[in-house]
């Protein structure tokens, strides 16, 4: 179908407002946590955040990256989808800017800011660390910025005639030194490719060392080669099921009617299923070999989110209830039933994947996954199960959590709908 | 070094001709190969039999490293059995056509590999004969095998793969051998007559081929990952410094299809030269192939680079130890051209100049073959001659009974394989066809 790509259209309210207030809902329970007078309420408000920041960045990240491989391998499966996974990525400098507060919270997140750690001295310092995390997600920023930017700039020709205002002014800006619309695509698809080769490498090396700098060191003595690797992948994994999802809620907006068909349907539940399969399996190929070692810095994280026996011997049935109300047992376990069993076993058959309400549903269920698992991977390392057995309030639910969640989808959403508000044909469910 | 040209056939006719015609009686140096290569597989069982006479003291095994070239060849020659799952079981279902070309070809360089691979577990336990104790049934003895062990886990692991693989280029032979059938006149004729299962080309018979097909590509997928997986974990379930690691399962993997690419292109390039196969094996496959290899052979450098990171992150004396002695030990030579070929030799690859350049890849793809075999022996040798005692150090020297034999494994893979191309046809037939046909259409 034909879309009128001559002007960027206005925001559409009603979305815009939900995000908003939610944006401002996070914002308020944010700063009320921040700075409240209970040193604990202090700390598991920046716990949280960190927690919604490593789900959120690396998502939104992980979608260009997702773009970047669909270019680089020649998929032809995307579509129209294509763009809306661009958008994702417009929350990547935002993600930049509130890293900020991370580091604002440093004292109560990371306990090598107190004392240095073992063997790590000079590698766990705050000049360091930051330094080195900022000068990553800064690089990372550009780099998409850049991407976005060649992908986006071919579409512009219409508009750059139209558009108003700063907007106008913006896209005069994005389109200086216009070629023409073929020409314009042809550059842009060769330079796109190299970018998008950059993109992934660039990932793949940033976010090893969020993984390693925001997550491991939380638990300092604590290693594991495949962490890294691991985290940086769920980032992946989590905005394939945001497309999947997506594309099913904007599939009568604009650009999408008609677009979101039975065959695009299977390929994306193709997609999450097969990717949530390969999740478990580097869960899984990590979980074994710690299990088998059983070396105790080592077992000490795993043991610390799916219990001191890591379930193990349950054939029997032995204490199997015993061991499952251990602090943070079923919460783990409920990401891995979200992000792996109803997943795979839903998915198996052709029709759940052309289903969309099946498919919705799946893909909705693997991101709130994805959301518990980034909390497990964060707070049993701050609130130990034995702070929690002497009463520590620990719940992936609570005010606080929500508040803060809330917040992030509202910048989320924001930002993703202002992608498609400047730049036309972008996306945003206008007519949804 | 020209680039490679990329004639099309033109007609269906030049398709079968084209590639039937590698069935043709075999030229004088075809023959003096196979003999050579029979003479070097004679040579091994030579070796081997006096190994068994004499015992494994033979052999440069010896403690601490118990270990040594027979299990490197072992998951060398399983890695590049990888490849043919991959092109034929996953880029089926990722509907890359591109695979048509080179798929048969891997599929049977994965069944030779495999079966290569499987003789060396034989010939490390030094009592060939005793091998049956490995397989679980109900026995006099009243032994049981240990499911706990990684080794065990192997026998299942690589038993799967070997059936899956055999099962899947059997089925996908069936169309072609019986054009085989049909247009062969000499002995062959009765053996492809009992292999094409009475094939007529039938619609309902496409039918079922092609759901054939879809359900192994199914089942095959998982392996790709499972099978080097649990090769890995032979290494990773131990506490021994470097081999302890929770990234060796997908790094395996990744090594694996790496390697199995490598040995795709190495194969490849000679038997289309040899064949006058052009026409069916072009640029771009050797485009495709080379990117994976980039692909891949970053991943494998990314895995290096976490393991030496991870080691010195760990503040563990024995972790930093040990791969201190990988790279500047007794045998930083084995560490620093297991990195050269693996990490610095593909590089060029990320511009397609490289990759379109037949001999710039097919000169990459030995090297990195010759990588890959000694990232194995590093791992493996390196690991277990300096572990945790420095009073149990030691230095490993293969003897000549083991290089034979690793010689010979190269050869008994490349005779099957020279067997293989007079015997049956190279590339896929029908869907290399069907690929044109369907390019033609869209057009």
């Amino acid at each position: 179908m034909s879309i009128d790509l001559s002007k960027p259209r206005g925001l559409p309210a009603v979305p815009a407002a939900l995000f908003g207030l939610l944006a401002m809902l996070g914002l308020v329970v944010f700063l009320g946590g921040v700075s409240s007078s209970d040193a604990d309420t202090v700390k598991r408000t920046y716990r949280v955040f960190l927690h919604n920041w490593l789900l959120f960045a690396a998502l939104s990240q992980g979608a260009l990256v997702l773009s970047a491989a669909i270019r680089l391998t020649n998929g032809k499966w995307a579509g129209p989808v294509h763009r809306l996974i661009d958008a994702l990525g417009a929350f990547v400098p935002l993600s930049l800017v509130l890293f900020i507060a991370i580091w604002a919270g440093r004292h109560e997140l990371f306990g090598w800011t107190h004392h240095a750690v073992y063997g790590k001295e000079w590698w766990y310092t705050e000049s360091f660390t930051f330094g080195r995390d900022f000068f990553a997600l800064i690089w990372m920023t550009f780099v998409s910025q850049v991407y976005l930017y060649l992908s986006v700039r071919p579409s512009l020709g219409a508009a750059r005639e139209t558009a108003t205002g700063w907007k106008g002014a913006l896209i005069q800006r994005w389109t200086a030194g216009w070629r023409g619309e073929a020409a314009e695509r042809e550059l842009a698809e060769r330079r796109l490719r190299k970018m998008a080769a950059v993109l992934a490498l660039s990932y793949a090396i940033s976010y090893s060392l969020i993984g390693v700098d925001m997550i491991m060191s939380l638990s300092p003595h604590w290693v594991s080669t495949m962490f890294p690797a691991y985290y940086s992948w769920g980032g992946f994994l989590s905005a394939i099921s945001m497309t999947a999802l997506l594309s099913l809620i904007l599939r009568n907006s604009r650009e999408l009617t008609g677009e979101v068909t039975e065959s695009r349907r299977h390929d994306l539940g193709k997609m999450v299923f097969a990717f949530s399969i390969f999740w478990m399996y580097l869960f899984w190929s990590q979980y074994l070999v710690i299990w088998y070692g059983n070396i105790p810095e080592e077992t000490g994280f795993i043991a610390a989110r799916l219990g001191t026996q890591f379930l193990q011997d349950t054939w029997y049935m032995t204490g199997f209830w015993t061991r499952i109300a251990e602090p943070y047992v079923q919460i783990t376990l409920t990401a891995w039933f979200l992000c792996w069993v109803i997943p795979f076993w839903v998915l198996l058959g052709q029709k759940p994947k052309k289903t969309p309400i099946i498919l919705g549903a799946v893909a909705s269920g693997s991101l709130i996954g994805f959301w518990i698992e980034r909390y497990i991977l964060v707070t049993p390392s701050l609130v130990s199960p034995e702070q929690v057995l002497a009463g520590a309030p620990v719940t992936p639910f609570g005010g606080i959590e929500l508040g803060i969640l809330a917040g992030f989808i509202g910048l989320f959403f924001l930002c993703f709908l202002a992608f498609g508000w400047v730049f036309p044909g972008a996306l945003p469910p206008q007519d949804a | 070094m020209a680039a490679i040209t990329d004639p099309v056939p033109t007609s269906p006719e030049d398709y079968n001709e084209g590639i039937l015609a590698v069935l043709a009686p075999p030229s004088p140096i075809y023959v003096v190969a196979v003999l050579t290569m029979m003479g070097l597989v004679g040579a091994g069982a030579a070796a081997l039999a006096y190994q068994t006479y004499a015992g494994m003291g033979v052999t440069g095994l010896m403690h601490p490293v118990m270990w040594g070239v027979y299990i490197t060849t072992f998951v060398f020659w399983v890695g590049i059995a990888h490849a043919g799952t991959l092109i034929s079981a996953i880029l089926y279902l990722f509907r890359a056509k591109w695979r048509n070309a080179i798929n048969r070809g891997a599929e049977a360089m994965t069944v030779f590999s495999v079966i290569t691979a499987g003789l060396f577990p034989l010939i490390h336990i030094g009592r060939l004969w005793k091998f049956y104790f490995m397989l679980p049934y109900p026995n006099q003895r009243g032994l049981w095998t240990n499911f706990k062990s990684p080794l065990e886990w192997d026998v299942f692991a690589v038993g799967t793969y070997t059936i899956i693989s055999i099962l899947f280029f059997a089925v996908g032979l069936i169309p072609d051998i019986a054009a085989a059938r049909d247009r062969i006149t000499d002995w062959r004729r009765h053996l492809y007559g009992v292999l094409a299962l009475g094939w007529r080309g039938t619609a309902e018979q496409w039918r079922h081929h092609s759901r054939a097909v879809l359900h192994l590509s199914g089942l095959a997928t998982p392996l790709v990952l499972s099978v080097h997986s649990v090769v890995s974990w032979d290494f990773a379930m131990s506490l021994v410094p470097g081999w302890h690691t929770t990234i060796f399962a997908p790094y395996f993997v990744a090594g694996a299809i790496f390697s199995g690419m490598a040995m795709v292109i190495t194969v490849l390039v000679p038997v289309r030269k040899a064949f006058s196969l052009e026409r069916f094996i072009r640029a771009e496959h050797f485009d495709n192939m080379g990117k994976f290899i980039v692909l891949t052979s970053t991943i494998v450098g990314y895995a290096y680079a976490v393991e030496y990171f991870m080691a010195w992150y760990s503040a563990n004396p024995y972790e930093q130890m040990s791969f201190w002695h990988r790279a500047f030990g007794d045998y930083w030579w084995a560490t620093w051209i297991m990195i050269t070929c693996n990490v610095i030799v593909p590089l060029p690859l990320w511009l397609k100049r490289f990759r379109l350049n037949i001999t710039w890849m097919w000169c990459t793809s030995i090297l990195i073959n010759i990588g890959m075999w000694f990232e194995r022996f590093v791992i493996i040798t390196t690991g277990l001659s300096h572990e945790y005692d420095p009073a149990a150090w030691g230095y490993y020297t293969p003897s000549w009974v083991e290089l034979t034999i690793l010689v010979a494994s190269f050869a008994h893979f490349f005779m099957w394989f020279l067997l293989f191309l007079r015997m049956f046809p190279v590339i896929a037939i029908q869907e290399v066809k069907e690929e044109q046909y369907e390019h033609a259409e869209a057009h």
